[in-house]
């Protein structure tokens, strides 16, 4: 048996240990840098909720396509090509309004970006003061709080475990399920298109899942929703979202006509419409903003484009993109109120080809 | 603050540690009574300043009582009596204001007044002064200067979740002559202490918590797979978590040289219910036994009236708990069952040791469902699924193994749980408890490097936002 060490020894060695131990730890952390903190990395598994600050900060782009999971099927290169320059894609499932500001504060800051696309989820701005999924110590470049990062949980627990995997199937020759290999490509991460192309059923089956209550859409709190999503709109414009030297381009995603039904059913309708005019309006009172308004177009009738109420095939996304270019969707005053006048056509014609939509939730 | 909080690992314990040690150096012991007083009362204002004045006038009339009692001579039974009596009536009353009535209700038409700031821990002070002035009733015990009790009342270690230290314990531990004053041999081990404790709670407490919550948070039935795995990993979390912090609070005991009771002496390992209630939460045990169990009589008044003892300090233990309907059937449940084991304590012996031993953490693990189900609806949904064999669902265990960030695909998610699961068990029942290997432990460089690596496992399991479970408590 070895000889034990007297109290004092032991105290000093653990303390020197623990030093070496986190030192070592913390070394092996900066060098691999996985969320793209220091440097910009290749290969490793991009997390979206913890890479986007260092994606900012250290990728090359000239525009930035910001968004929640309606805008993650967007073809980068399609969107390259129409810009004429490299569009960063920064969407994130979920995204809130807050989290657009953060990111939309990152992307100021940075100054590389001349163009910035957008999309905004309507409802977001029906909530309350809502999380924000990247840790406060990406939020700032105070490098004394570097060491959340370097000694995270996030970093350690979350991301190594994960793309050593990754890493080691490719090295082995493992061919993995593309919505893995995905995570490791910027234009492709966050894509859910190919996961999901069994899903989309056609316009009966949508409906008659909707009625059978898979909608996919959360309830909204219809009690003076109008009023609250303005005051959410005027929190979200304090912020100075939009630097004066960047354009943006600014839009709500294209919900089916279905989704339209729906918040007619459940008493929301009549707010969204009016928040609608209210929106662009507010919109068009800035130089740097192209307001565009997608949520009358034509494909929002088809129904087969749709995996549920809101989500939509990877084409549309593509006559999105084009129409950043034509400007063919301008959110002008009066294309506004047609295009409500639209969204509520829509709704009536559904509604008589099934009744059950008259029903109130 | 919180044990777990970077402020509290890496300034404000150093600090105490330190502090101590220098003023212990001082020949009058009161400088450093006075810092940890000053430092405990910090470590509670931390979360709300202003219930700190709850807890110090709940101390302050506690004292005043048990001198009253201790002055008021023996002869006078009823005057002393009636002085207990109005004593724990207060208590009683302080702990039903905050803990069973709706505060929130009465915020919102009052505002944030101090009245109705929850004190931490109050339920664990609560009991804690009573049985100091039961035990000064009984002659077991005398008040101390008014310093120490002070710093008995707000000591940080035990105040928020215990260990419920009784007053003559702690005063005697107080009376040493080398008490607060750390050295290293005590330094070393509570280091160690702390460190396995700050494990259990960040590492695997924190950790298997994502399948109790999103298995409680079930809605529709659950499915054999999930219910199971849902009752386990409640029953492993709320170990896991509520003995790492009575070691970690064990721990900082031993680095001031003023050791705290164990609390948990490995539960799950236990061969009837009684033994497991003696090994489990042992402090509040030994509380509940001096203020309900012997004051009604404890086993002196036949086998019937122990019975009815028995059963009334479990149902207060539930009620102790909250004031729902689950922790009241939950602590009748365990109060017919110590009814039941006293009652077959000869036929159940000759049952052999390791079947006993199941029984019992089935049974513990049966009764912790309705303990963290938030309505009986919710923990009948948990056991009608543990008894639907016919629906196995491992795609719905695959659902609560997931930690709701990133998405892992249904048979890596089933490995994870499962792998989890069987780590958690082969740790509480193949090893020492975290009080025995502290007492074993060598002071060698082994040592010290798997103190360094479990401190590094700790620190990047401490950015996840945690609570303890029994700070709802």
């Amino acid at each position: 048996m070895k000889k034990e060490l007297s109290p004092r020894s032991f105290l000093i060695r653990t303390l020197v240990l623990t030093l070496a131990v986190l030192l070592f730890f913390g070394a092996v952390m900066f060098a691999v840098d996985p969320y793209q903190f220091y440097r910009k990395t290749q290969g490793h598994v991009l997390d979206v909720r913890y890479s986007t600050p260092g994606m900012i900060k250290h990728f090359d782009y000239s525009a930035a396509l910001i968004g929640s999971s309606m805008c993650q099927n967007f073809d980068m290169d399609q969107l390259d090509a129409l810009h004429g320059g490299e569009v960063l894609k920064l969407t994130k499932g979920g995204m809130t309004a807050s989290e657009s500001l953060l990111v939309l504060r990152w992307l100021a800051e940075a100054g590389k970006a001349d163009t910035v696309y957008l999309g905004l989820d309507m409802t977001r701005f029906n909530e309350g003061a809502a999380d924000e999924y990247y840790p406060a110590y990406f939020a700032n470049d105070d490098a004394s709080d570097d060491w959340r990062y370097l000694f995270g949980y996030e970093a350690w627990m979350r991301y190594l475990p994960l793309n050593t995997a990754v890493l080691a199937a490719n090295a082995a020759g493992i061919r993995l399920p593309s919505f893995i290999s995905e995570k490791s490509d910027p234009d492709l991460v966050g894509r859910w298109m190919e996961r999901y192309k069994n899903a989309f059923l056609g316009e009966e089956a949508l409906v008659e899942n909707y009625l059978n209550g898979k909608g996919g859409v959360s309830a909204q709190n219809t009690d003076g929703m109008y009023e609250r999503m303005v005051r959410g709109l005027d929190d979200f414009l304090k912020q100075e979202p939009f630097d004066p030297d960047t354009t943006y381009y600014v839009f709500f995603s294209p919900y089916s006509a279905l989704y339209w039904a729906h918040t007619g059913r459940e008493g929301s309708l009549d707010a969204l419409l009016k928040f609608r005019t209210h929106f662009f309006e507010k919109m068009r009172g800035y130089e740097n903003v192209v307001a565009l308004d997608f949520q009358a177009m034509d494909e929002t009738r088809n129904l087969g484009l749709y995996k549920d109420l809101s989500h939509y095939h990877e084409d549309v996304n593509a006559l999105m993109a084009e129409g950043f270019a034509s400007g063919a969707y301008l959110a002008t005053d009066e294309a506004v109120e047609k295009n409500n006048e639209t969204i509520l056509q829509n709704v009536a014609e559904l509604r008589e080809k099934y009744p059950a939509l008259n029903e109130a939730l | 603050m919180s044990f777990t909080s970077y402020e509290f690992i890496f300034c404000f314990l150093p600090l105490t540690v330190l502090g101590t040690a220098l003023l212990s150096r001082l020949k009058n012991g009161v400088y450093k009574k006075l810092l940890l007083i000053a430092l405990s009362l910090v470590f509670y204002a931390w979360a709300s300043p202003a219930a700190t004045l709850w807890l110090l006038a709940s101390a302050a009339v506690t004292h005043l009582f048990a001198r009253l009692i201790f002055k008021t001579a023996r002869e006078h039974a009823l005057a002393r009596k009636a002085l207990l009596g109005a004593g724990a009536l207060f208590h009683v009353l302080f702990l039903c204001f905050f803990k069973y009535i709706d505060l929130s209700a009465l915020r919102a038409s009052l505002g944030d007044t101090l009245f109705l700031f929850v004190p931490m821990g109050v339920s664990f002070f609560t009991f804690q002064f009573i049985v100091h002035l039961v035990e000064v009733y009984r002659g077991k015990d005398a008040p101390s200067s008014p310093l120490d009790f002070l710093l008995f009342a707000t000591f940080f270690p035990y105040r928020t979740m215990g260990p419920i230290m009784s007053h003559s314990a702690f005063a005697a531990e107080l009376a040493r002559v080398d008490a607060l004053k750390p050295n290293a041999n005590e330094l070393g081990r509570g280091i160690y202490q702390f460190v396995l404790g700050m494990t259990k709670k960040l590492v695997l407490a924190d950790t298997v918590a994502t399948l109790a919550t999103n298995g409680f948070a079930l809605t529709g039935n659950a499915s054999f797979a999930a219910a199971w795995g849902t009752a386990l990993a409640y029953t492993f979390q709320l170990y896991f978590d509520f003995s790492g912090y009575s070691d970690m609070a064990c721990g900082i005991g031993r680095m001031l040289n003023l050791p705290l009771p164990q609390n948990f002496d490995s539960p799950y390992k236990s061969e009837s219910v009684s033994v497991f209630w003696r090994r489990w939460h042992m402090t509040l045990g030994r509380a509940l036994t001096t203020s309900v169990y012997i004051s009604l009589g404890g086993n002196r008044r036949g086998i019937l009236r122990t019975c009815l003892n028995l059963f009334a300090v479990m149902a207060v233990s539930g009620i102790w708990h909250g004031d729902t309907v689950n922790f009241l059937i939950w602590g009748c449940a365990y109060g017919l069952i110590l009814v039941f084991e006293r009652l077959c304590e000869k036929p159940l012996s000759r049952i052999p040791a390791p079947l006993r031993k199941g029984l019992t953490f089935l049974t513990v693990l049966t009764l912790w469902v309705p303990f963290r189900a938030p309505t009986f609806a919710g923990a009948l949904r948990i056991w009608r699924g543990m008894l639907n064999v016919t629906n196995l669902g491992l795609g719905q265990f695959a659902a609560i193994c997931q930690d709701n960030i990133i998405s892992l695909p249904s048979a890596v998610a089933i490995l994870y749980g499962a792998a989890l699961l069987v780590l958690c068990t082969v740790l509480v029942f193949c090893f020492k408890n975290t009080h025995e290997k502290t007492d074993s432990m060598r002071f060698d460089t082994k040592t010290a490097l798997l103190l360094a690596l479990l401190f590094f496992l700790c620190l990047i399991h401490m950015s996840r936002a945690s609570v303890f479970l029994y700070e709802n408590f």
